[in-house]
């Protein structure tokens, strides 16, 4: 009983920092020209999330960076789901087809979710990639799309 | 008296926790049945658990926080570190204390030590000494790692050490030292000759309640589609001493994949051919074995989706202690999440050949602390039939994270957008509703207008009304 007493007097005592990160797996796929795959994202927080996923096509400047715009119109995507509700510690995989007609194609989905809040109550949004690279042979495609953008940095 | 003490403390604490984990299940494998509560708060997290083992009632409790960087446990923990091929775990009741950097973890306890039954849905320990526990490790930029375990387990004392270094080509590690007061060594390398080709070679010890020495040699070879790999094994128990040998070859052609393995113990050779078809979220594969001149055939497959997976696989193991040497094993194993409850069965072949089974739940449940949440099932019915809309303010900018149901179908999310669609498996109309309790926008909403249905093709608007700023 005593033991119990004094771990109930500790919970109370000290304190700590509970800490949690989402993840997205896989982070790049490498596909040809018709593409079918999936990404999960994982909640490693205590609370249920509510993930969209977007999708933009993006282009790289020779440092590497990417800037995104609106899916191009070469490019088919059929999303099995446009959201969804991730459990605590639970992981959700979103599937998806993409066609590309005019390769080389870089499209990023984009899963955005509310973890938390700061201090000041301003909202703390994270977004994750999953990225997807399509040329006409699979092979090394991020590396011609990085290549014919001038990329010369890993 | 204790006991219902014991509870009502235990549960009196969590009704002021931010999120409570329940668990509770039972497992042949581990040997015990009972249930664990977890209260998540803010900064620390505190379990309890209780069931039986063995026959016997056995509990455990712990709180975990952070102390000026520290992570501190106080109560049942296990102290268990492995490295090098070789490894120590101590069931504790005590103050635990560690904490890792880039290049250093280190972790100290000090208590009682015991028989520990941890299992996916309870910690607990049966004190039996008194205890003192000590682990260092620390990497170097130039891939040298060293190890330090020292351990007081009553009257067993270990002391371990262990150097491994790592290249792009060459690991090599080692051990040695005193493990509960019996000498031993352990010792593995293997080298990457090609990109493509990596030898490897092991020996082992296993101080159960009898000695086990296990030695291994194998070597691996990855051709584009093609893999091949060979193996050499073999393993001492008491007097008894069983040799294996297996080789095999893979070939990947798109999702299928042909595996063939040859594998010969105590002048038994096992021949298994196995055909593999990945699709989607399916597993399915065809098993042809053949073993002293009988051919068996077997199937098995899998499927994981997001709420549901479940798998029936067939795979050869190797058993030195029962001297059987390779024998062919069947698992099974099931997953099933039920909204945020997950419950889960798998069953294992223990060293002795016998099959045995975990099976358990586990549920998150919020807090009078962790604020709304949202609580309707969101996993997509699927279905070629596509409602969509658009969701707004009343300025007619979109609203990100307002959540609508469909009739008969999952929650959905309105993305950046305002954007957002489900797929039906039915080309009718469906009974559309937003749910205001359930928005991942901030801010009070009230819907100005939504049309009662939508159906498959069309594409809806829903107007909203912002009544409280965040």
């Amino acid at each position: 009983m005593k033991r119990v007493l004094s771990l109930l007097l500790l919970q109370f005592l000290f304190f700590g920092l509970a800490v949690s990160a989402q993840t997205v797996s896989p982070i790049i796929v490498e596909c040809g020209m018709k593409c079918r795959g999936e990404f999960s994202i994982t909640n490693n927080g205590l609370t249920a999330l509510a993930v969209t996923v977007e999708a933009r096509s993006f282009s790289l400047d020779s440092l590497g960076h990417a800037t995104n715009r609106p899916l191009d119109a070469g490019v088919d995507l059929k999303l099995e789901e446009g959201s969804a509700r991730i459990s605590p510690k639970g992981t959700h995989t979103f599937g998806y087809q993409l066609k590309c007609s005019v390769p080389p194609c870089s499209v990023a989905l984009l899963s955005s979710m509310v973890v938390g809040h700061t201090a000041e109550g301003i909202l703390v949004r994270v977004q994750l990639a999953h990225t997807v690279y399509i040329c006409e042979k699979q092979k090394d495609c991020r590396k011609k799309v990085r290549a014919a953008a001038g990329v010369t940095v890993d | 008296m204790l006991r219902v003490c014991l509870c009502v403390l235990l549960l009196a604490v969590p009704a002021s926790a931010q999120v409570l984990q329940l668990s509770g299940g039972r497992s042949t494998l581990l040997g015990g049945t009972g249930g664990e509560i977890t209260a998540f708060f803010p900064e620390s997290t505190l379990s309890a658990s209780a069931g039986f083992a063995n026959g016997h009632f056995v509990f455990g409790a712990s709180n975990a926080f952070k102390f000026h960087g520290l992570d501190v446990t106080a109560g049942d923990k296990d102290f268990g570190y492995s490295f090098d091929g070789a490894g120590l775990g101590v069931s504790t009741r005590g103050l635990f204390v560690q904490r890792n950097t880039r290049h250093t973890s280190f972790a100290v306890f000090v208590g009682s030590t015991g028989i520990g039954y941890a299992t996916p849905f309870m910690l607990t320990a049966k004190v039996q000494h008194i205890g003192a526990g000590f682990f260092l490790q620390r990497h170097f930029d130039s891939g040298l790692l060293l190890s330090s375990l020292a351990v007081i387990d009553g009257g067993k004392h270990s002391a371990i050490q262990g150097l491994s270094y790592r290249s792009n080509s060459l690991h090599l590690a080692g051990s040695g030292g005193l493990l509960q007061n019996q000498k031993y060594f352990t010792g593995e390398a293997d080298y990457q000759l090609f990109r493509s080709l990596t030898f490897s070679g092991t020996h082992n010890d296993f101080f159960l309640a009898d000695h086990l020495t296990t030695n291994s040699l194998s070597g691996f070879a990855g051709l584009g589609h093609i893999t091949l790999q060979a193996s050499l094994l073999d393993g001492q128990y008491r007097l008894l001493k069983t040799t294996g040998a297996s080789a095999g070859a893979s070939l990947r052609i798109g999702s299928i994949t042909v595996r063939s393995n040859f594998y010969e113990s105590n002048h038994r050779v096992l021949l298994v051919h196995v055909v593999q078809e990945h699709f989607h979220r399916w597993t399915v594969s065809g098993i042809v074995n053949r073993l002293q001149g009988q051919t068996s055939y077997a199937f098995g497959g899998g499927y994981h989706g997001n709420r549901i997976s479940l798998s029936l696989d067939h795979s050869v193991l190797f058993f030195p202690i029962s001297g059987k040497g390779f024998q062919q094993a069947t698992t099974v194993q099931v997953s099933l999440r039920l909204h945020d409850t997950v419950l889960n069965f798998q069953t294992n072949v223990d060293p002795m050949m016998h099959v045995q089974y975990t099976t358990y739940a586990s549920s998150y449940v919020p807090g009078p602390l962790a604020g709304a949440a949202m609580n309707s099932p969101t996993h997509s019915a699927g279905g070629k039939f596509v409602i969509g809309g658009t969701v707004v303010d009343e300025h007619g900018q979109p609203v990100e994270g307002a959540a609508i149901q469909l009739q008969g179908g999952a929650v959905v999310y309105s993305d950046s957008q305002g954007r957002f669609f489900a797929r039906m498996k039915h080309d009718k109309p469906a009974a559309l509703v937003v749910l205001l309790q359930e928005f991942a926008a901030p801010g009070r909403w009230a819907v100005t207008s939504c049309p009662v249905d939508a159906a498959p093709g069309t594409d809806v608007l829903i107007k909203l009304r912002r009544e409280i700023a965040p």
